[in-house]
């Protein structure tokens, strides 16, 4: 077939075929081929759909200290030597990179991950359900007199990466999104909801449509309150925003040089210390059941289950191979995935138990206000409700707020058990493993009074 | 503009290419999927599709297949993207890279829906393929659909258009760009920080669009846009105590070729922002209160971003964006009936200006580039629009604000180069703040919040200076100022003539799911924004203690 996603075998066997037209000291690639296929609704209409193939190939050539990379999709014979050619001129070209490390040898061990999902490869069959579930809104949304807006996303990704010292790995991964928007049809009011998985027939669309349109409903007429620091319940989709922005600063050289909130004096860090709510456990593990993630990162270099904390103490920081080697310590891998220990109760079981408090359903545009202590400012969106004694009492104006997530995880009072979930704000990585949090204190700066 | 893909920054964007060391080899190689159809290579890189070769041949067959297939439209974009990359840290280059990706998009409306689907794969039988799936999707997506799509005309043409560039970036050898960096590396560390730990991160990458757009009304439209994205940051660190404080240089990408960088003033600014980072260290916190803001222009014009361009994208103001970038305060019932901005501010959507990232010959439905006012006076007057959206608010044509970020991307509503018109009378920095009692100067682009609806935001700088009494005073830290954007814009009572007026920009402005990126400049002169908040970040940060002091807008 034409436009097919190309197996890891074939990938693998392009891979060699490329390390075989270099002259480098060493060289490795790594390849990409997927299919992607979305749909967008909006104002209860279709707006667009789409889908598209493609296979990158990125070779980086090796002299001494000299490295240049190329990426091209061309993968034909001529579009290949010519791409492996350019990577040795650069090579030749650049200056010496004193932080460029030999690579990984052969024989690393990788874990398996059950990230892929058969289901979700057949196209016709994907196709189909991205109009069920958009049908499905649509339907709900005019029953109901609201406006839906939402998009479902579907791909199915191959990759590899080889070295010319033998080292081969690839994995290959599924992955559907689905978010929704349902609004009133005056505009003055939102709700929102999201799902993701590796597999498309678990998103459970039902429960995402009638989420989105609770909330919507739910928020009518919303009361004002006075900006200030109240009792918060973050739902788990608003939790990973928070968890990805703490992740973005895990990194050790960052620490060491003085230049993260991690950083401590003299070079030291804060790997130890008791910085958040002792019930706090904080891990990536690709091989994760409900969450599978990619095995392997840059330089295919092993991902494995890595506990960033645990007991509320920061356990440990990514550390480059550059950075292992300069500060004599272990190498520490990224994560592909993000996995937040909870409780017992379900989200919904849990809020019974809230005494009070605010219940923020999303955020949005979170941007950095102070690194040294990580405050983050954003707005709250699509559902901000006040709740007594385990029931929603009204709908609140949305707020801005000024937080950090270190602070929110040293506030946490209690948590539900975590559910598969996805930031909202600029995310584009696997799904996650989030509670809801209950935190005994957050920030809000001023009333927005975006709807 | 998307937080990731800027930390992410230019190294790791999709595309890029070859130049012209190859340029003598015949593409005529055969891939997996069948024939793939050879470009003709140029000196420099490859020249895409002329008239009268295999490609344009290839599209006319795709869009006649389309037709026989039921479409009342198709559009077929063949597009090469070619990004070069360098990145400098400290004295170590880190890492070069060139990338190139080639594509094709097949666009189709069926039983008045759309339908697309694009492959690397440029071959007669993958695009015969494209074109069915695409039908197929319309047809299939058409039963979900309300009101049949219903485009604005625009005239067929045949044309060329290539951003004016002096000097081609891809032709500067990667050793000389590196170098460059490497040398103003050495210029910042020369700067004196009393011990401390300077830290420079740099880097400079070229993007080039190779463009061929066919349509079946007719239109052959080809474009080759050229842009130019550098950037730098330099950090001070004590070591002893934790402290560290930021610069970003106020350098800016802009749609223009290696003489940008070679006309910039690098050599200054780069030792400015050395030392800048390293007062700021000890600067005065500022004391949060109300303040008349001096906004300069590597400041503002991200304001104007966030403020006037995402708010009158005709896409928000209809709910399309409701569940991702979000929609606008300004409504469709607002047109032309709603004041803005004080006189002073007219705004113009400007696909035309002189290095912007946004101008182009056409836009992706092949609309001619074209300069309209959004805000006349302070009046709103007009939205972005494209072919599909024009006559839902009642208008005869499309604005050209179409925009695909790859072949592999439906186009759809971006916006254009967004600027603020200068003063018409003489009026300079000197006379703003020697006119400014109690002022601060905010320079520079730190961190951008604002709300779904455009209307609350939240905006910081690189650097602040205290203005007192018609005097420009000492620097000033952890300013940010909160506002709500009708206000604010109404609160402008000064602006500079054109002698104070740049471009800024950014590569990197995200909408849509999938999310695409957009580049976007907005030029504009100083302004001055009276009585505005400002708040501590600092004292932010201390939580719950600071609360009493906090007003808050409604």
């Amino acid at each position: 077939m034409h436009n097919d996603v190309l197996s890891i075998d074939d990938l693998q066997s392009i891979a060699k075929k490329v390390l075989s037209y270099g002259k480098s000291e060493w060289a490795e690639v790594e390849l990409t081929s997927g299919h992607y296929g979305n749909l967008r609704y909006a104002a209860n209409t279709v707006t667009t759909s789409g889908a598209h193939v493609n296979t990158n190939v990125g070779i980086t050539s090796v002299n001494g200290k000299r490295a240049g990379s190329v990426t091209t999709n061309d993968l034909s014979e001529d579009g290949l030597r010519r791409a492996v050619k350019r990577a040795e001129e650069i090579a030749t070209l650049a200056p010496e990179n004193g932080e460029l490390m030999p690579p990984l040898p052969p024989g690393q061990s990788y874990v398996r991950s059950a990230a892929y999902d058969q289901a979700s490869t057949d196209r016709d069959y994907a196709a189909n359900e991205r109009a069920r579930i958009a049908q499905l809104a649509i339907k709900e949304a005019n029953l109901r007199q609201l406006q839906a807006a939402g998009f479902i996303e579907s791909s199915t990704q191959h990759r590899c990466y080889r070295n010319s010292k033998g080292l081969a790995v690839g994995d290959e991964h599924t992955r559907s999104i689905y978010s929704t928007t349902m609004r009133a049809l005056d505009g003055m009011s939102s709700g929102w909801s999201k799902a993701a998985s590796h597999s498309i027939a678990q998103l459970d669309p039902q429960t995402v449509v009638r989420r989105a349109a609770e909330k919507c409903v739910a928020w009518n007429s919303p009361r004002v309150m006075d900006p200030g620091t109240y009792k918060t319940i973050l739902e788990p989709s608003a939790v990973a925003d928070m968890m990805q922005q703490l992740q973005d600063s895990l990194d050790a050289r960052e620490a060491e040089e003085g230049r993260s909130p991690f950083s401590r004096p003299n070079g030291t860090t804060a790997i130890g210390e008791q910085l958040f709510s002792e019930k706090i456990h904080l891990y990536s593990d690709p091989n994760h059941p409900l969450v599978p993630a990619g095995v392997y990162e840059g330089g295919g270099q092993p991902l494995i289950a890595t506990d960033w904390i645990k007991d509320g103490k920061l356990s440990t920081l990514r550390r480059s191979r550059f950075w292992a080697q300069k500060s004599g310590k272990p190498a520490v891998a990224g994560a592909s995935n993000l996995v937040l220990d909870g409780g017992g109760q379900l989200p919904e079981d849990f809020l019974y138990n809230v005494k009070e408090g605010l219940l923020i359903t999303s955020f949005w545009y979170i941007r950095d206000l102070d690194n040294q202590t990580m405050l983050k400012t954003g707005l709250t969106r699509d559902g901000l409700f006040w709740v007594e004694d385990g029931k929603i009492q009204s709908g609140v104006v949305n707020f801005r707020w000024n937080e950090s997530p270190i602070t929110l995880l040293k506030n946490v009072i209690d948590f539900s058990r975590p559910v598969i979930t996805a930031p909202r704000d600029g995310w584009d990585g696997e799904p996650m493993l989030m509670p809801m949090l209950y935190v005994s204190g957050f920030n809000y700066s001023s009333q927005s009074d975006a709807i | 503009m998307n937080r990731r893909i800027f930390i992410k920054g230019a190294l790791a964007a999709g595309a890029i290419s070859l130049s012209g060391v190859d340029s003598l080899v015949a593409r005529q190689a055969r891939s997996k999927a069948g024939v793939r159809i050879p470009m003709t290579p140029y000196a420099g890189g490859f020249v895409l599709v002329k008239p009268g070769t295999t490609e344009q041949a290839l599209c006319e067959t795709l869009i006649q297949q389309a037709k026989t297939s039921g479409a009342s439209y198709c559009d077929v974009r063949l597009v090469r993207y070619l990004t070069q990359s360098v990145g400098v840290q400290d004295k170590v280059v880190t890492g070069i890279s060139d990338n190139e990706s080639y594509g094709i998009g097949v666009r189709v409306i069926k039983d008045g829906t759309w339908g697309f689907a694009a492959s690397r794969n440029v071959s007669a039988d993958s695009g015969r393929t494209l074109v069915d799936d695409a039908c197929g999707m319309a047809a299939a997506n058409a039963k979900l659909q309300t009101a049949p799509l219903d485009l604005a005309p625009v005239d067929a043409v045949t044309a060329e258009w290539k951003t004016p560039i002096k000097k081609n970036p891809f032709e500067v050898s990667f050793k000389d760009r590196a170098q460059f960096l490497l040398d103003m590396h050495a210029l910042a560390a020369t700067v004196d920080v009393s011990g401390k730990k300077l830290y420079v991160n740099s880097w400079m990458s070229c993007a080039r669009e190779e463009k061929y757009f066919a349509s079946s009304e007719g239109s052959k439209i080809w474009q080759e846009i050229t842009r130019i994205d550098p950037a730098s940051w330099l950090t001070v660190a004590n070591p002893m105590t934790g402290d560290f404080a930021s610069r970003a240089l106020f350098v800016l990408p802009q749609g223009r070729g290696y003489e940008y960088i070679e006309g910039y003033n690098y050599k200054d600014e780069i030792q400015q922002a050395a030392k800048d980072a390293h007062e700021k260290l000890t600067a005065t916190s500022v004391e949060p209160g109300k303040y008349d803001l001096i906004l300069h222009p590597t400041h503002l014009w991200l304001t104007i971003h966030e403020s006037i361009g995402h708010p009158t994208e005709l896409d928000r103001a209809l709910g399309y964006e409701a569940n991702f970038a979000g929609t606008s305060f300004v409504t469709v019932d607002k047109l032309k009936d709603f004041t803005y901005a004080t006189d002073l501010v007219t705004v113009v959507a400007d696909r035309t200006q002189e290095g912007g990232l946004a101008t182009v010959g056409f836009d992706d439905d092949g609309v001619p580039a074209e300069e309209y006012p959004l805000i006349d006076k302070g009046q709103f007057v007009d939205y972005q629009t494209t072919r599909e959206q024009a006559k839902m608010i009642k208008e005869a044509r499309s604005h050209g604000q179409s925009y695909a970020q790859g072949w592999w991307n439906i186009p759809f509503q971006r916006m254009p180069n967004v600027s603020l018109k200068p003063n018409e009378k003489p009026f300079s920095l000197q006379d703003m703040i020697k006119d400014t009692d109690k002022g601060i100067l905010i320079m520079g682009n730190s961190s951008y919040s604002i709300d779904q609806q455009r209307y609350n935001f939240q905006f910081t700088g690189q650097v602040a200076y205290e203005v007192k009494s018609g005097k420009l005073g000492k620097m000033l830290r952890d300013v940010a100022y909160q506002s709500t954007t009708p206000k604010f814009w109404k609160s402008l009572d000064a602006l500079c003539d054109k002698s104070e007026y740049m471009l800024g920009g950014a590569m990197n402005d995200g909408k849509g799911e999938p999310m695409q990126s957009n580049p976007v400049s907005h030029g504009c002169p100083p302004a001055r924004f009276s009585n505005i908040r400002v708040i501590n970040t600092k004292s932010e940060a201390a939580v719950a203690k600071h609360t009493s002091m906090i007003d808050y807008e409604s």
